[in-house]
């Protein structure tokens, strides 16, 4: 039985041979779209208005924030608008500093009016923030969490300069998310906004990754109501988020958490586009490391770009933004001879006992993320760092967070073996 | 000439599978000049013309031609110099009673002193065959440039001339001028002075009372005198596989433009919207389009307003497919508003014609909506209209009683002003 045949543009049938459907008047049969043409009815790039659209059929024609990548220094962000959303209005930004880098993950909030440009503000405004607090001196954590807390204001106030009415849009004040992270050293100081988060993925250590951020969403509340996460993250509103940067958010006081990269590993900010499918620290990591990142030669950028297909593979449902940053020695281009393990004893710390950011073990070795010469690399070959996994130090404003994991005993992998320990 | 801001209002998020784009569009010209002042004209290149046309047939006779008289007089003192006029006295057949040698004058102290003498020539004698009237202006103001602009005049039924005639005259006169249509007293019939302000881009209104003449007269013609361009045109592109579903202009009143396009090519057309002073007005776009796929967004439609062939300002109509049914399910605010004005003066014009018929169920359920439609909406002058004609028991659920006795003109008041409608409060 041969399948009814019907017109890829407006789904009415069509015989066998028809060169046009008789509905409307599209090409059946067409050429497969050439560079510059309309992808969804061939009409030649010259036939496109001013505004962006196919001057024949009036589809959307990309727009150049649809899919961006960037580097800078040792990290990578790519942003995709995803399958199903008609824009990105996801946004995000690196920085690389002197002695400190910072990664800013921002989703407009798709109900709200210009909730593109709202992430956009929200990022770079945030960014800008962090970089002239803590450029031109040596940065401590400390003024990380201190530059993070004042820059979630300076996002809030860009985000209220957006216009706050969209022709044919949503009534609602534009809004977004906000998730990010300040790298000095081997610390990794993060605060969030709604649901965007922040991942440790622990490289050699299968249950040392976790999640930095906590998110603002129903979910949350009802957890820390009591209910279990399985209920919580059951309920229809579970992904409401309860915070976020806009005219109407409701006020609040920003979280910064100051943890320690306790070896090689990832850190990865990102977007719900990527977490709704892969949720959990485990999954993350399994997919950041299934394809030898680092190791075998796979830059930071062809990993996230790796894990942004991944999510449109899974469905793409939502614009997706995955800023991500190797630390420690696997990042290297060339694997690295391995390095005798440094026998200095950690410093002990029982669990869920954090220590005070200024008895955390100061970087050794690794000289600061930087844009011109940093290599993770090449610095982790001097020391790789000793620190327990899992621990984590409270910043300045910080509420406390349980600690989510018991510090490792594992022995630490040589670099070399990052891919084969598992 | 003036500037033109186009805002656009509609949900641009559609269910998957759906196909439908409504959206409001307000056009706001403000800085424009006024009505040609020196017979230069505006700035289109084009003069201004007006014309007064006054029923004088026998039923016009007593305190209705005196009314007259007197506000044709009044209207005539306010047109501006320069502007090229005429007095047309309407039977059977129709003359021109000022200038005395026919065609148009041009305006003047002189001029306008003679055109007020002349009136008080104005006889009521004779029948009625408007669709004769509008010929005659026709012929005489087609060659002229500019706006050109009718202030008719009737109290009675077109009945010396066949629907025909009178439908052929509207026709021949669409494009040529626009036509403001009076009608005095409760003997002359709505639909066709409706008919013939939508098809010449006017307004219809009922002067009960002859004594409020002279005033409606004279601020017709002072909101006249305000327009300064003419040949404002719509311009619709819709893509590839669209149809469109309707075009009405609804603020400050309802017109439906859908069947105006003037096609252009198989994309574009024109809807005209005659001339335009400094003023507001909004349109209601309904267009039907292929569906795309979730994610994607298209052009449903681009509304460009064109003056005198050039672009003066668009907006865009979007479709974007979403599986977010908190997007798709919204109705936005000013498509809502309007198409409840809509509803509600379909309603009164159902309810009416339920009631003509002497079926008062029908009429009872439609003027009850009506009323509850017109609370809902903040439409207070329909609202007071319609509780002249029912008693009102509960404006929100629209329980209402049929009035056993109406007055004509009230009656015919809520007919003629039932497409009247409100903005949306900001």
């Amino acid at each position: 039985m041969t399948p009814a045949l019907v017109c890829p543009s407006c789904g009415d049938p069509v015989a066998e041979g028809d060169e046009f459907c008789e509905t409307c008047g599209t090409r059946l049969h067409a050429p497969p779209p050439e560079e510059g043409t309309c992808p969804k009815c061939g009409a030649r790039a010259d036939q496109a208005d001013p505004d962006g659209y196919c001057g024949r059929c009036g589809y959307r024609l990309a727009r150049p924030n649809d899919h961006v990548e960037v580097e800078a220094g040792t990290m990578a962000l790519v942003t995709d608008k995803g399958l199903r959303h008609h824009r990105n209005e996801d946004a995000g930004v690196l920085r690389a500093g002197t002695g400190f880098s910072v990664l800013v993950v921002c989703d407009g909030v798709s109900t709200t009016a210009n909730p593109d440009q709202a992430s956009e503000a929200a990022a770079g405004a945030f960014a800008d923030l962090v970089e002239a607090s803590l450029s031109g001196h040596d940065p401590s954590p400390e003024d990380a969490a201190a530059a993070l807390v004042e820059a979630v204001a300076a996002a809030q106030k860009a985000v209220l300069g957006v216009p706050q009415e969209e022709p044919g849009g949503y009534p609602q004040a534009p809004s977004s998310t906000l998730a990010a992270a300040v790298i000095i050293g081997e610390e990794m100081v993060t605060t969030n906004v709604g649901d965007s988060r922040a991942y440790w993925i622990d490289a050699t250590d299968a249950g040392g990754s976790r999640q930095l951020s906590k998110d603002d969403s129903m979910a949350e509340a009802a957890i820390a109501a009591g209910e279990s996460p399985e209920t919580a993250y059951a309920r229809r509103d579970a992904h409401t988020i309860t915070h976020w940067l806009g005219a109407d958010a409701p006020e609040a006081t920003p979280r910064t958490q100051a943890s320690l990269a306790a070896g090689p590993g990832f850190l990865l900010v990102c977007s719900d586009g990527l977490w709704n499918y892969y949720e959990s620290p485990e999954s993350l990591r399994e997919l950041i490391l299934a394809g030898s990142a680092g190791v075998n030669g796979e830059t930071t950028l062809e990993t996230a770009r790796r894990l942004v297909e991944a999510a449109i593979a899974a469905g793409g449902h939502d614009n997706i933004t995955v800023a991500l940053t190797a630390l420690g020695p696997q990042a290297a281009p060339v694997p690295a001879p391995a390095p005798a393990p440094d026998e200095a004893p950690a410093p002990e710390v029982p669990p869920g006992e954090a220590p005070a950011p200024e008895e955390a073990p100061a970087p050794k070795g690794i000289p600061a993320p930087s844009g011109e010469e940093t290599l993770p690399g090449e610095a982790a070959v001097e020391a790789p760092p000793e620190t327990p996994a899992g621990v984590t130090a409270e910043a300045a404003a910080v509420q406390p967070i349980p600690e989510p994991s018991e510090p490792s005993t594992d022995p630490r992998p040589q670099p070399s073996e990052t891919e084969t320990k598992e | 000439m003036p500037d033109f801001h186009l805002e656009c209002f509609q949900n641009e998020y559609l269910a998957e599978g759906a196909r439908e784009v409504n959206a409001v569009v307000t056009i706001t010209a403000s800085g424009g000049g006024t009505a040609g002042t020196d017979g230069a004209g505006d700035a289109s290149g084009g003069g201004s013309v007006e014309v007064i046309v006054i029923d004088t047939s026998g039923s016009m006779g007593g305190a209705k031609i005196r009314a007259a008289r007197e506000a044709t007089g009044a209207a005539v003192a306010a047109i501006k110099d320069g502007v090229r006029f005429a007095v047309i006295s309407g039977d059977n057949t129709a003359h021109v009673l000022y200038p005395p040698n026919g065609g148009l004058a041009t305006a003047s102290t002189q001029t306008r002193f003679e055109a007020q003498r002349a009136t008080d020539r104005l006889q009521a004698s004779g029948g009625t065959a408007i669709g004769s009237w509008l010929s005659l202006i026709t012929s005489i103001v087609q060659s002229e440039p500019g706006i050109k602009h009718v202030i008719l005049l009737t109290d009675g039924k077109d009945e010396h001339e066949s629907p025909e005639t009178l439908q052929a005259a509207i026709e021949g006169a669409k494009g040529i001028f626009q036509c403001d249509c009076r009608g005095v007293g409760t003997d002359w019939v709505v639909s066709e002075l409706r008919k013939i302000a939508t098809g010449l881009l006017g307004t219809v209104d009922i002067v009960a009372d002859p004594a409020g003449l002279a005033a409606d007269f004279e601020a017709m013609m002072t909101q006249a005198m305000g327009k300064s361009l003419a040949d404002v045109n719509i311009r619709l592109w819709t893509p590839q596989g669209a149809s469109i579903s309707f075009v009405k202009q609804v603020a400050p009143d309802l017109l439906d433009l859908t069947d105006r396009r003037v096609t252009l090519n198989p994309l574009s057309g024109d809807y005209p919207t005659g001339a335009w002073g400094d003023e507001s007005r909004d349109y209601h776009f309904a267009v039907a389009v292929n569906p795309g796929n979730v994610g994607d967004e298209m052009l449903a439609a681009r509304v460009s307003l064109v003056v005198n062939g050039q672009v003066a300002g668009q907006a865009l109509v979007k479709a974007v497919w979403t599986d977010d049914t908190a997007l798709s399910t919204k109705i936005n605010r000013q498509v809502a508003h309007y198409t409840g004005q809509a509803e509600l003066a379909d309603a009164i014009a159902e309810g009416l014609e339920a009631r003509k018929q002497g079926d008062m169920e029908t009429a009872t359920t439609k003027l009850g909506r009506a009323v509850q439609l017109a609370a809902q909406s903040g439409n207070t002058d329909t609202a007071k209209l319609l509780a002249k004609v029912v008693d009102v028991e509960d404006p929100v659920t629209g329980k209402v009683r049929m009035k056993s006795k109406v007055d004509d003109a009230d009656e015919m008041t809520l007919d003629t002003r039932s497409t009247k409608t409100v903005r949306v409060a900001r």
